[in-house]
């Protein structure tokens, strides 16, 4: 069946017979490409149970930063209508007010991670307070009457979820009978709120003494902000009215500043909400948990290259801080890696890597050997021990299991060094080396970060310290390296605990010695004629140039050295480890072309510079210019870039054909140059509507056989 | 109705049309005394059908027009009356037994809504301030410091516009039709006070009726008369509520209860916030008891008796001092939000004092980025993305007209570099192709020298100088300026003054070999941005468009239709076909990778330049074969996104139904494909971006869609501009990957159903269609046809025709003896109409002009093969 058709546009095709690809076929896609099938299935599995476990990992963290931001949330709703329930006498002050409790929910501009937050409050709110939870988009409600239906359906229908003993069908229909209006809420609420009442002494009772025996009627507006203000007006205001029959709780989420309920309600409308102001962390904050959590763990056998988390952090901080965003990024480059390298098979935890390179293949084991980070590592060895790695596959292995444990256990020092190093350039005047972990993270990444400008300036910086300060860095410098399994820090930490104690020690020498320098200082004030005190000074300049360090000083240069040799011996870059290819992903180009994509670019190029993708010799021009023989499209993209706003036609015809016929050889038959016109002609003719169907130009009207151009500086 | 009423009636009538000038006063005063008068008008006024209502109207009118004030508020005591009339007859769509009672209301409303002098009138009171004197104070006496003279004028008398200018209306509209109602309940009100009891009575009834008619309460009334629901709007409803207000505390105490009750079920049924804030806080200070109203007279609610013609203030209002008034209450408000604003600004920078606190490094930090981003030029699996923004972006620079030309030539010289060397004659060759396209433009050729050298403006500033004797293109229109050369000289000289550093090829150049010109992009890069800025600036600056004013007319080409293009396009040889083959098998060896990834839940989109149908198609056959699949070629005309909808419910889901709102049937889909994890759906849309799909809602809809997880969509978008369809929000529910694949093929089906510039319009298929419509008519309709048809082709040479109009037509058609009324000719009209035949639009005087929307040469073509059928 063609898909070309005048009369219709949608083509569906279900083939006749229902021989579904089920569950295995993505592992089957996998496989398809991949030159050598045998690792596929495995690295497919390795691959899916990786990400899931990092997508559990996520949520977890998620469900952790939000749990604060809840707690609040729930404790407010919590109380907000629990005089309800007592019905004292402040209760009743307020309904006189017609106050509605209301919680502003200031989440931050990365709007796209919202959904999540909301999803998690709907279930807390819905386990703790009240079954009676809506939730509104601006979207579904351009009028009042379109919000109090979306609002009753919702409600009613969650009431159906919660006793499933009624009849659907009844409820069904009453709900599209029913003219959505306050009343009809308000008795539904009645009648829903006498029957768990009645309910709850018998068989309920577990399940309902999470709510209240009435409980709030919780209503989110999830982007306030987009809301018509009419709507949100008149909703607050009618509902006020009834506030006092139903227990009505709003929680407005607001991307921009809490200022924007002022703004969008008059005085009048914002003066009957409470309003209580709630802020969720920032994406920021966020983001740095994450990659705490998932890039700077050794639990991950996967790894990104620096560029790679370059490209990602940039898309977050420039392009749309959603850290959703960000993991699917993190995801896509997981899938990119296992797709791409066949070694990956090895990317896996270290209790698996043993099994793993023993049942490499030959082929496998030829890639190893093809890897240019081994190539470097053979070409170390001594002649005897090259040719075994070259020729030996069962050698190999053994070496390549040795090589990745080096790895993993390089991974592992290296997070705590570089927790330590953090330590202490976090807290540097100007932040040489950024102020948060990942960007010193990447700075280590990118090359060896002790050859770097900006680590001399730091050690520098680290050089002028206070004592209190670098103490109290040593002792949490201590607390990571201690919290380490493997012994590779026994010595590190007894080191460290050597300077502390080293300083303990200062301290009681200091009190003993300060009588004792302060002698010169005391000679200045003596009174003396000019002679003497000009010597004296030039004394005192001498010996201060000479002057021997203190020893407080002495110990901290021990102390920045020592720390600087451990960065030196642990903060290497990946890189330049062997078979670094198998754990680290490093397509970072692969990755932007994904996600950052520059589709205009890309457009330009091509009718730019043709050449750029076809590899044809003729096409070949220097000097950025276009050659004559280049497709009708490029052609006329560039004569038209030479016109104003309007292009005539015809001058533009013209000039094509002027361009082509030079550039065919021309018939040396005068006679056929009609024929060839019309060719020409309807060349031109396909090349102008690609033209406008790529969106470069529009007919126009202003002018007969003028077309408008629409790039930069058109109509 | 009894005799008697009658009587009274019929003599009240015929009693006010004899009176003389002078008695109208001493009429009105016993006017009230007529007891039997007052329910015997009431009578007619309920019944539309009564024969005296007519008179009665105007006679109420008549009343209202004259210049005593008690004979008006005789008419208005009717007023809810008539308007429950009024409106019961229009929800019941009886509208011709409405007319008289429509026309004095028009009539009231037009009177009241302007002062003696005509003037338009505006209601209004003001404020007290303090900075005023009144009776209880004097400003300078309050003294303080702060409260200064100065201080307290800026808070000047506050006046308050409750209504606002109103139009004059000549008719009853479903939009005017409550703003006209409840300016007249607010003349009522403020009459309210001289009201008899039995108006209010009328007035709560009405309430009453008008809430609840329709509705279920209805039948806990007392009156059972059928009547269909009646729209209310919320102002009309609040005025209502003011004369309900006085009518409960002034007589009508159970009856007001009784409308103000059904006001408030009203309002909460349309979800009124105004009325319903009103009638609460008036249900809520109601006082237990009715109020003792023993004593006739005596008003519980005590209203200040004065006439009402000070309470509506009447002071002559010019539109002068409107705009005064006006501005200064303006000027107040921008005032304030200006302090507001600084206000933000403020708060905004300490706020970016913040930020740059704590993350200066990551934000400032733009090098790294950059460093980041340009990665891919040192990939090199080459996608052309690494170029500067500077370059593709650059502004438009002006343009002298022949620029193209120039550019053109240089081109056609450009073998020279590429082609092999052996190619002797090429330069006698090219000296040869710019008279050969002079050949096809002008016709007249000029005899020329062979020379070697090129001239570089060829074909349009030579055209000028051979053509200029030409009649015909001297009166061409004021932007042949261009044309001129001392224009263009000049103009020369500006645009090198600006661009100095730009070669320009002077006239005198321009006739031997253009200068070697490096190519535009590399100047524009040595271009300081200080440059650009002026660039853009030239380029909008001026207005006239000099561009030559040269038609395709005049080329003497025929124009190509859209089969002709077809094939010749067909019969010629795509260019560089194996390296278009090589790039498309490129990607065709992503097409499992694009499966893996659709399974994983992104979604994928094609970008780049070139068709991208082939490969989709490719894609879709090789892969999707044993899976359900939708295709949608976005680049269909008529495609809708309910179109798409409503093949996955029909054709994919089996489901036989409609549903009211794409929402609706968006939620069905999304249910299904949760309930039933089975389920799966490739979607395929060639063109994301085309005319139709590209709206707000259909891309919302689509990327609720395609967030589905057993939903799997690849789509294509060729629109330079078609990422800016999406915010972050959408692009998130998208979740695209994107794949550059430029293929350049050329985009064969994509613009087919353009209507192309270039190509003829409404060709065969205009015209066949035209034959099959008319061949299934009669023989009149077709001649009917035919009369509009030669009348539109006499007048082809009028560019400002504006079509025949109906009357003349009618009459040509009588003549012709092809219908016998206007009514059977709109009859056939209406067919034509139906067709797409004749388009009718009206003219500025309200003529309607009929017109045939399809081009000359098609209807003459039409009538030559009509004159052979016959």
């Amino acid at each position: 069946m063609s898909t070309c058709s005048v009369s219709k546009g949608c083509f569906v095709f279900k083939p006749s017979t229902k021989k579904r690809r089920l569950s295995d076929k993505t592992a089957h896609d996998f496989r398809c490409t991949s030159n050598d099938s045998e690792d596929t299935e495995l690295r497919f599995v390795t691959c899916q149970s990786l990400w899931n476990q990092i997508k559990s990992e996520t949520e977890q963290i998620q469900e952790n930063l939000n749990k604060q931001l809840l707690d609040n949330l729930v404790s407010f709703l919590s109380r907000s209508h629990s005089d309800f329930q007592e019905k004292t006498t402040e209760w009743t002050c307020r309904m006189k007010f017609r106050e509605i409790p209301t919680a502003a929910l200031v989440l931050g501009v990365n709007v796209t991670d919202h959904d999540l937050t909301f999803r998690g409050l709907l279930d807390v709110l819905q386990d703790n307070i009240t079954p009676y939870v809506a939730l509104l988009e601006a979207k579904d409600c351009p009028g009042i009457k379109n919000l109090m239906q979306k609002l009753m359906g919702q409600l009613m229908k969650c009431d159906i979820d919660v006793d499933s003993l009624e009849d659907e069908d009844c409820v069904q229909v009453s709900q599209s009978r029913i003219r959505c209006s306050m009343p009809s809420l308000i008795s539904w609420y009645d009648s829903v709120t006498k029957k768990t009442n009645s309910e709850t002494p018998s068989k309920k009772r577990n399940s309902s003494s999470r709510h209240w025996q009435s409980p709030p009627v919780v209503v989110i507006f999830k982007d306030m902000e987009s809301f018509t203000t009419k709507v949100l007006q008149d909703f607050i205001v009618i509902s006020s009215q009834h506030i006092h029959e139903l227990p009505l709780v709003l929680i407005f989420g607001i991307a921009t500043s809490p200022m924007i309920i002022h703004r969008l309600l008059p005085h009048s409308v914002s003066s009957l909400l409470c309003i209580e102001l709630f802020q969720s962390l920032s994406c920021k904050e966020h983001l740095s948990t994450i990659i705490d959590k998932l890039l700077l763990t050794s639990q991950f056998p996967f790894k990104l290259g620096e560029k790679v988390l370059q490209v990602l952090i940039n898309i977050f901080l420039y392009h749309d801080f959603s850290v959703q965003n960000f993991i699917k990024g993190f995801q896509l480059c997981i899938v990119e890696h296992f797709y791409s390298q066949p070694l990956s098979v090895l990317c896996c935890h270290l209790a698996d890597i043993k099994k793993r390179v023993y049942s490499l293949s030959h082929d496998q084991c030829e890639n190893i050997r093809r890897l240019p980070s081994f190539r470097r590592y053979v070409e170390r060895q001594e002649s005897g021990k090259q040719i075994e790695l070259l020729t030996n596959d069962s050698f190999l292995k053994e070496e390549t299991e040795k090589l990745l444990e080096d790895l993993h256990v390089y991974h592992e020092n290296y997070v705590r060094i570089l927790r330590c190093l953090h330590v202490f350039t976090s807290s540097l005047p100007k932040y040489p080396l950024g102020k948060q972990i990942r960007e010193l993270h990447c700075a280590c990444l990118e090359n060896r970060v002790w050859e770097t400008e900006e680590y001399e300036s730091s050690l520098q910086l680290a050089r002028m310290l206070n004592k209190t300060d670098l103490v109290t860095m040593l002792q949490q410098c201590v607390e990571i390296l201690m919290s380490s399994s493997g012994k590779e820090f026994d010595r590190a930490v007894e080191k460290l605990k050597e300077f502390l104690t080293q300083f303990q020690n200062l301290e009681a020498e200091a009190s003993q010695e300060r009588h004792v320098s302060v002698s010169p200082q005391k000679e200045l004030q003596k009174k003396t004629d000019l002679y003497h005190l000009q010597k004296t000074l030039l004394e005192l300049k001498e010996s201060r140039r000479s002057k021997k360090l203190t020893k407080f000083e002495m110990l901290r240069f021990e102390v920045v050295d020592y720390i600087d040799s451990l960065v030196r011996r642990y903060l290497v870059p990946a890189d330049e480890r062997t078979l670094h290819e198998i754990v680290y992903f490093n397509g970072a180009a692969v990755l932007r072309g994904h996600l950052n994509a520059a589709p205009r670019t890309a457009l330009h190029t091509a009718l730019n510079s043709p050449h750029w993708y076809l590899k044809n010799q003729a096409l070949r021009c220097d000097g950025g210019g276009i050659s004559n023989k280049a497709p009708d499209i490029c052609i006329v993209y560039k004569l038209h870039l030479e016109c104003g706003r309007l292009i005539n036609l015809v001058d533009w015809l013209e000039a094509f054909s002027t361009v082509v016929m030079a550039a065919e050889e021309p018939n040396a038959d005068a006679a056929s140059s009609d024929q060839v016109d019309d060719v020409i002609h309807a060349r031109f003719i396909r090349a102008v509507s690609e033209l406008e169907l790529l969106g470069f130009i529009k007919p126009s009207k202003q002018k007969t056989d003028h077309v408008a151009r629409l790039t930069w500086g058109g109509c | 109705m009894l005799g008697s009423e009658r009587g009274v009636v019929e003599e009240w009538l015929s009693e006010f049309k004899a009176l003389p000038e002078s008695q109208i006063s001493s009429y009105a005063a016993t006017l009230h005394r007529k007891k039997p008068l007052v329910p015997a008008l009431y009578k007619v006024i309920q019944d539309p059908n009564n024969e005296l209502l007519e008179p009665v109207c105007h006679q109420l009118f008549e009343l209202y027009r004259s210049s005593e004030v008690r004979l008006k508020r005789f008419t208005l005591q009717f007023l809810p009356e008539l308007i429950w009339v009024y409106l019961r007859l229009t929800a019941s769509r009886d509208r011709q037994s409405n007319g008289c009672i429509e026309a004095l209301l028009l009539g009231i409303y037009n009177l009241e809504i302007a002062d003696k002098d005509g003037n338009n009138k505006v209601l209004s009171f003001t404020i007290p301030s303090l900075s005023k004197p009144s009776i209880y104070h004097e400003p300078s006496t309050i003294g303080s410091m702060a409260l200064t003279e100065g201080a307290l004028s800026q808070h000047d008398l506050i006046r308050v516009v409750y209504s606002d200018l109103h139009p004059q209306r000549e008719t009853f509209t479903a939009q005017n039709r409550f703003e006209v109602l409840s300016f007249l309940m607010l003349c009522y009100n403020s009459a309210i006070v001289y009201m008899p009891a039995s108006s209010y009575q009328s007035l709560c009834t009405m309430g009453s009726r008008l809430c609840v008619s329709g509705f279920p309460r209805q039948h806990e009334k007392r009156w059972k008369e059928h009547c269909g629901r009646v729209v209310l709007d919320p102002d009309f409803m609040v005025q209502l509520l003011t004369g309900v207000y006085y009518a409960i505390y002034n007589g009508q105490w159970e009856l007001g209860q009784e409308v103000l009750e059904d006001i408030i079920y009203r309002a909460q049924l349309e979800l009124y916030s105004q009325p319903l804030l009103v009638a609460n806080a008036m249900k809520n200070s109601l006082p237990f008891d009715a109020p003792d109203a023993s004593q006739e007279g005596q008003k519980v609610l005590k209203v200040e008796v004065t006439p009402t013609v000070p309470r509506i203030s009447r002071s002559a209002i010019t539109t002068a001092s409107i705009r005064r008034h006006r501005w200064r209450r303006e000027g107040t408000k921008v005032r304030k939000e200006k302090a507001q604003l600084s206000v933000n600004v403020k708060r905004f920078v300490k706020k970016l004092e913040n930020i740059s606190d704590n993350e200066a490094q990551e934000i400032l930090e733009e090098k790294n980025y950059v460093a980041a981003l340009g990665i891919c030029a040192q990939d090199p699996v080459g996608n052309g993305s690494n170029i500067s923004g500077g370059e593709v972006y650059s502004f438009q620079t002006p343009k002298r007209s022949n620029k193209m030309a120039e550019l053109a030539s240089e081109l056609a010289q450009t073998p020279e570099k590429n082609v092999a060397p052996d190619d002797s004659k090429c330069p006698e060759k090219m000296a040869k192709t710019p008279q050969s396209s002079q050949h096809s433009s002008s016709n007249k050729v000029q005899p020329r020298s062979k020379k070697k050298e090129f001239v570089s403006t060829t074909p349009y500033r030579l055209r000028k100088r051979l053509a200029a004797p030409d009649p015909y293109l001297e009166s061409e229109s004021e932007y042949s300026a261009s044309c001129s050369e001392e224009e263009d000289e000049d103009e020369q000289k500006e645009v090198s003054a600006v661009l100095s550093d730009r070669k320009t090829p002077t006239k005198t150049k321009a006739a031997s070999t253009p200068p070697p010109r490096n190519s535009l992009a590399k100047k524009k890069k040595e271009q300081k941005m200080g440059n650009l800025v002026e660039e853009y600036f030239e380029a909008h600056s001026s207005s006239k468009v000099l561009t030559s004013d040269r038609t395709l007319q005049k080329l003497r080409k025929r124009r190509l239709d859209q089969q002709t293009l077809h094939d010749l396009l067909k019969n010629a040889p795509l260019a560089y076909a194996a390296e278009i083959r090589d790039l498309n098998q490129q990607h065709e060896s992503l097409f499992s990778k694009w499966m893996l990834q659709l399974h994983l839940g992104f979604n994928i989109v094609l970008y780049g330049l070139g068709s991208k149908r082939d490969l989709l198609e490719k894609f879709r056959t090789s892969l999707l074969q044993d899976s359900v699949h939708l295709v949608v070629n976005g680049y269909f005309p008529s495609i809708t996104v309910r179109s798409i909808l409503n093949s996955i419910t029909e054709e994919v889901l089996d489901h036989i139904g409609t549903f009211r709102s794409p929402l609706d049937q968006l939620e069905f889909i999304t249910k299904r494909f949760k309930e039933d994890s089975s389920l799966e759906l490739y979607v395929l849309i060639h063109n994301l971006d085309s005319q139709m799909l590209r709206g707000e809602r259909s891309q919302q809809i689509l990327a609720q869609l395609s967030s589905l997880p057993s939903i799997y969509l690849i789509a294509s978008i060729d629109h330079i501009n078609a990422p800016l369809m999406w915010d972050q929000a959408k692009l998130s529910l998208y979740n695209w990957l994107w794949y550059e694949t430029t293929t350049f093929n050329p985009y064969v089906e994509e613009t087919s159903y353009e209507n192309s510039l270039l190509v003829q319009q409404s060709g065969s298929l205009a015209l066949s269609s035209l034959m099959h419509v008319l061949h299934s008519l009669t023989l009149n309709a077709r001649g009917i046809f035919r009369l509009l048809a030669q009348h539109q082709l006499e007048k082809k040479d009028n560019p400002s025709y504006p079509g025949l109009s109906f009357q003349d037509f009618y009459q040509q058609c009588r003549e012709a003896f092809l219908v016998n009324s206007d009514l059977t000719l709109r009859a056939q009209l209406t067919e034509f109409r139906d067709h797409k035949l004749i388009r009718t639009k009206r003219g500025a005087d309200g003529v309607e002009y009929l017109l045939i929307p399809v081009d000359d040469s098609t209807l003459t073509d039409f009538l030559e093969k009509e004159d052979e059928d016959v």
